[in-house]
């Protein structure tokens, strides 16, 4: 000990013969779960690879990032007999002289003598090492602010107790970043950049409070929004590729722009949801979705779009095992359904806890053991503690106890998953329709429902799933509802010059473009052409594709079918070369070909030795172009 | 307004930094070339017999022995099945592992384990581990080829995860119909020369890209066209640029032709490449798939592999090309009412040799009926913790996954087997 520390534990020592009225008003004014455990969450101590760890470190085990203060306060105060903290001289508690390296520490120096959170320990101990003082401020609310402060910006933490009155408690709080690639949040709330450009959500946590605020970088740029709407044949060739992966015909065109403007539109929305083949794509949608197997279920007519039906029934068939038996481990199954049913990551609760996170590894342990499969008399299987082998009780998140439901019920699930999680699937699927339409989720991953994943809009997602709750989950109206929105209807943005990749709008700011993966494309090309479909299935890396696009099979296919709508044009178009080439231009991009582009396609029909060689031509090179494989 | 020539284009992006290696110009300089050890992977897709590859129970009941013998050799453990005479001539400078083991008795979740490294989760897709055969992303500018080939498909579970799609595999097919056995996508059966022009022009017409993600596949169109175009490239895909002595010996089959492929893409430049040869999941009338046809699937193996060893012997290429035969899982021991075996995730096994392998070693060992390891079996994610080992990458190298969370190249827990690693 060094001879500083001895001279302060001496005067320390002193203190309460010579005060005791000051120990009085120190003793009401100390919170363990307030002022103490969470300096030692913020130094580290509580973290999984130290005393957070399931059974501790060096003998002394606090709860994993500080989620339980009564334990931690036994642990500290009452465990081996109270030695790790010592009433008469404060500064010799283990508590204080091994964190500071007084004492030897296999974690190291995590304070020095001078820190704050040392005097606060000290005085803490000095007023008696109480759980909780008579008149200790008692928080109820949490905020945080950005601040300009010289040169850099900070983080400014706030505990506000019932009556409105406000503390600082920067100094004791742990900080996350949506973003650890963009910022860094030092412990003392500066803000360390990384990539100036960016924005992120920092996010606080208190003992069982939490708050968030957005961060924009210094130099990270508002994009403009896009509030027009797509141009109307652009915005149908967008329609007719999310609702039935292929582009509108010549003849859809022809039909759509004859009918009335003001209504149209909305009634080829109608139309495409209520036809065979939306049927056929929400089925694919379905299936990608919960991982249903690939044999169709036998839906009952009425509940062919209603999600909370088709929940329950996929959940009740049989087929359900065969999907899920794949996972032999209980928790396998249960992370498997989270994610697609609740849009959850449970398994992040596999390995620990998290401090931000809602589920902890009982939640997690106790969820899987619903998943256990019935033994062969029928009884309920048992599921046992990787670690500990004790029983786990069986319990649905959220639930205090469920213990007579299992695996073998499947109806249970579904009554839990309607019933109980109704708000949370439906927050879910309403994402999931999102990304469908919008070509991105409001929340992303798409499986990623967390605090510290925010939605890029609340109001939004909310007003989404409010329609789906009030149609009573049906898709369709949803989606009518959806496509009819502004926010579906805009334009994408037009080219901006050069692209940085941080410049990229959000879903907010506009459309965001998609390019089609080859499989997708090489269907709409041929369902454009007139050519049967393509085999498909197989996926390939981006460079093959386009190897595959240039020279590939399937493509020559499309274009020498028999029949197919460049043939029919060879033999029927007579020597209107401009009418036929208009033609492919509305069957391959739904819009008439510009002066410019009609000129270049013309140059180049002419050089080829037949009608249908040139049309050949011009079609292969619509084929390859970017604009024909970007979903705007 | 001025058409794009198809040079002009492509001397726009010459420079394009993040995509050296399509520079057309020429063959990486054997010296650079030499230096770097490379991967050649034959996965046996579907589940590959353990019993009747390269762990035969000879003295087992006939359920469990099958259709086939296994081959008389001097020492017992070097004994394989009977049908791969010219492998099991070779086991003495091979290593030969048994009892792999795991609980996944699906193909998708027991190939990721076995070709990432780290056990099936639902969160993060992991890169397959031969994405790391240059973890710290230094492309050779020099070489014209990718990295990473996969022939003529890869596994879902060997593609680039969680990293950007450049650092995946490249998937190329074989035309096995075409006498010349050229690689396809490389040429063109019509020209299309005017199409491309007309397409630039289409393009420039278009304007800039709207997004990233057009951007992005606008790089990927130009490498495919200067791949494509590039005389160093298309010749390294040409097999009908080996003598047809050597075409011969590895045999004029998948196998053969896909392993010859592989040798002379490592020898110009690639630094991986992953024989994908589907349809060993053989439920029933196992004896039959195996043992019948122009040729025989065990046949095929066997001469493909043992050209391939030879050839790489011959060519001085051993002491830097790392080769492996392995599969998702072994089949059930006991053959089934159709004649076939099922998923037997419990003891599996594969055959590896080059570069930073012991000769003539065996790790593991089954019980008697093939069913479980008979100590410690393998997990197969140690498999790519040593083969990454023998190619001289760190497997406990760690990188930072998208969530920022620093990921070590295979799974914390599966270490490399010392004991087959020089």
């Amino acid at each position: 000990m060094n001879w500083h520390a001895r001279i302060l534990g001496a005067l320390l020592l002193l203190t309460p013969l010579v005060s005791a009225a000051a120990q009085v008003a120190n003793d009401a004014n100390y919170d363990f779960a307030w002022d103490i455990a969470p300096r030692l969450t913020q130094a580290g101590c509580a973290s999984a690879e130290c005393h957070g760890g399931a059974t501790g470190r060096g003998g002394m085990k606090l709860s994993l990032f500080g989620t339980d203060p009564r334990a931690d306060y036994a642990a500290i105060v009452e465990d081996l007999d109270g030695r790790r903290i010592d009433r008469l001289d404060p500064a010799r508690s283990l508590i204080l002289r091994k964190p500071t390296l007084d004492l030897d520490h296999g974690g190291g120096l995590r304070w020095n003598e001078e820190d704050h959170a040392v005097q606060v320990l000290r005085e803490w101990i000095t007023a008696g090492a109480p759980y909780r003082g008579a008149e200790a401020f008692q928080p109820v609310a949490l905020e945080l602010l950005l601040e300009q402060r010289g040169e850099g910006s900070h983080v400014r933490a706030i505990a506000r107790d019932a009556d409105g009155n406000a503390t600082h408690v920067t100094d004791r709080v742990v900080f996350q970043c949506s973003d650890p690639f963009a910022l860094r949040v030092l412990q003392d709330g500066r803000l360390d950049e990384q990539n100036p450009q960016a924005k992120a959500w920092i996010f606080a946590r208190l003992g069982q409070l939490d708050a968030r605020v957005y961060w924009r970088g210094s130099q990270s740029i508002e994009v403009e929004r896009v509030e027009e709407r797509a141009d109307e044949s652009r915005l149908l060739r967008r329609l007719y590729f999310d609702l039935l992966e292929r582009w509108p015909t010549t003849d859809d065109q022809r039909r759509y722009f004859a009918a009335a403007p003001q209504s149209r539109y909305a009634a080829e929305v109608r139309r495409l949801l209520d036809g065979a083949e939306f049927a056929a794509r929400f089925d694919r949608f379905l299936d990608a979705w919960l991982e249903r197997p690939a044999m169709a279920p036998s839906r009952s007519e009425e509940a062919v779009f209603k999600l909370d039906r088709i929940a329950r029934e996929t959940l009740n068939r049989s087929a359900r095992a065969a999907a899920w038996n794949q996972r032999r481990d209980p928790r396998d199954r249960a992370e498997a359904f989270a994610k697609s049913y609740l849009g959850l990551r449970l398994e992040c609760a596999r390995c620990h806890n998290h401090p931000f996170d809602r589920w902890t590894q009982d939640d997690h342990l106790s969820f899987a053991a619903l998943f256990v499969d019935a033994r062969p008399d029928g009884a309920a299987g048992k599921f046992f503690d990787p670690e500990q082998g004790a029983v786990i009780a069986p319990r649905f998140l959220d639930r205090s106890s469920d213990a007579d439901r299992s695996w073998s019920e499947p109806a249970a699930l579904a009554n839990w998953l309607i019933a109980d999680q109704r708000e949370r699937f439906a927050i879910n699927a309403a994402n999931r329709l999102i990304a469908w339409t919008l070509g991105r989720g409001l929340v992303e991953p798409l499986d990623d429902h967390r605090t510290t994943n925010p939605p890029l809009d609340e109001a939004l997602l909310a007003e989404v799933t409010e329609q789906l709750l009030a149609s009573s989950f049906d898709v369709r109206d949803t989606l009518f509802w959806l496509l009819n929105t502004d926010l579906y209807q805009r334009a994408t943005r037009v080219s901006h010059g050069a692209l940085e990749e941080s410049t990229e709008p959000d879903l907010l700011a506009a459309r965001p473009v998609r390019v089609l993966d080859r499989d997708e494309l090489l269907r709409a090309v041929c369902r454009a052409l007139d050519a049967p479909d393509p085999e498909t299935g197989a996926s390939a890396s981006p460079l093959s594709s386009e190897l595959e696009l240039l020279h590939g099979e399937r493509i020559e296919a499309a274009l020498h079918a028999p029949g197919n709508l460049l043939s029919v044009l060879a033999e029927f178009g007579g020597a209107d070369e401009v009418a036929m080439i208009e033609e492919l231009y509305l069957a391959l991009l739904t819009r008439s070909p510009t002066a410019a582009e009609l000129r270049v396609c013309q140059a180049t029909y002419s050089a080829a030795p037949s009608s249908l060689a040139g049309l050949r031509a011009v079609a292969r090179a619509m084929i390859l172009t970017r604009e024909i494989g970007a979903h705007r | 307004m001025k058409s794009i020539g198809r040079r002009e284009f492509l001397a726009g992006v010459a420079g394009a930094a993040a995509w050296p290696w399509f520079a057309s110009h020429a063959l990486a300089s054997a010296s650079s070339a030499s230096k770097q050890r490379a991967l050649i992977l034959l996965w046996l897709d579907g589940g590959a017999s353990h019993l009747e590859t390269f762990d035969p129970k000879p003295f087992a009941p006939t359920e469990v022995r099958g259709p086939f013998s296994s081959t008389a050799g001097v020492r017992e453990d070097l004994q394989i099945c009977e049908r791969l005479p010219r492998v099991a001539a070779l086991l003495d400078r091979c290593v030969l592992l048994r009892g792999i083991s795991s609980g996944e008795g699906n193909h998708d979740r027991a190939a990721t384990f076995l070709l990432t490294g780290h056990p099936p989760s639902g969160v993060l897709t992991h890169p397959g581990w031969p994405c790391w055969i240059d973890p710290d992303l230094s492309f050779d500018p020099e070489a014209p080829l990718p990295r990473y080939i996969a022939l003529p498909t890869a596994p879902n579970a060997s593609r680039s995860g969680f990293l950007a799609a450049p650092r995946g595999p490249v998937e190329m097919a074989i035309d096995l119909q075409r006498a010349c056995l050229a690689l396809l996508y490389l040429e063109a059966r019509t020209s299309i020369d005017a199409s491309l022009d007309l397409r630039n022009a289409l393009d420039a017409l278009d304007g800039a890209p709207r997004s990233e993600a057009e951007a992005t596949r606008d790089r990927f169109r130009l490498q495919a066209l200067a791949l494509s175009r590039s005389k160093a490239a298309r010749d390294a895909f040409d097999l009908k640029l080996e003598t047809a002595a050597d075409r011969t010996r590895y045999g004029s089959h998948f196998a053969g032709q896909a392993l010859l492929a592989a040798r002379r893409l490592i020898e110009r430049g690639t630094r991986a490449v992953l024989v994908n040869w589907t349809g060993w999941d053989h439920h029933r009338d196992i004896g039959k798939e195996l043992g019948y046809g122009f040729p025989a699937k065990l046949d095929a193996l066997d001469q493909a592999l043992s050209a391939l060893y030879l050839d790489l012997e011959r060519r001085a290429m051993l002491d830097r090309v790392v080769v492996a035969v392995a599969t998702e899982f072994g089949r059930t021991p006991r053959i089934n009412l159709q004649g076939g075996r099922d998923h037997w995730p419990r003891a599996s096994s594969a055959l590896l040799f080059g570069a930073g392998l012991k000769r003539g070693v065996v790790h593991g060992a089954t019980d008697a009926r093939g069913e479980e390891p008979l100590e410690d079996g393998i997990a197969p994610s140690r498999i790519g913790a040593t083969l990454l080992r023998a190619l001289g990458v760190d497997p406990t190298h760690e990188v930072m996954a998208p969530s920022g969370r620093p990921i070590a190249l295979v799974a914390k827990n599966a270490s490399p087997l010392l004991d087959v690693l020089t």
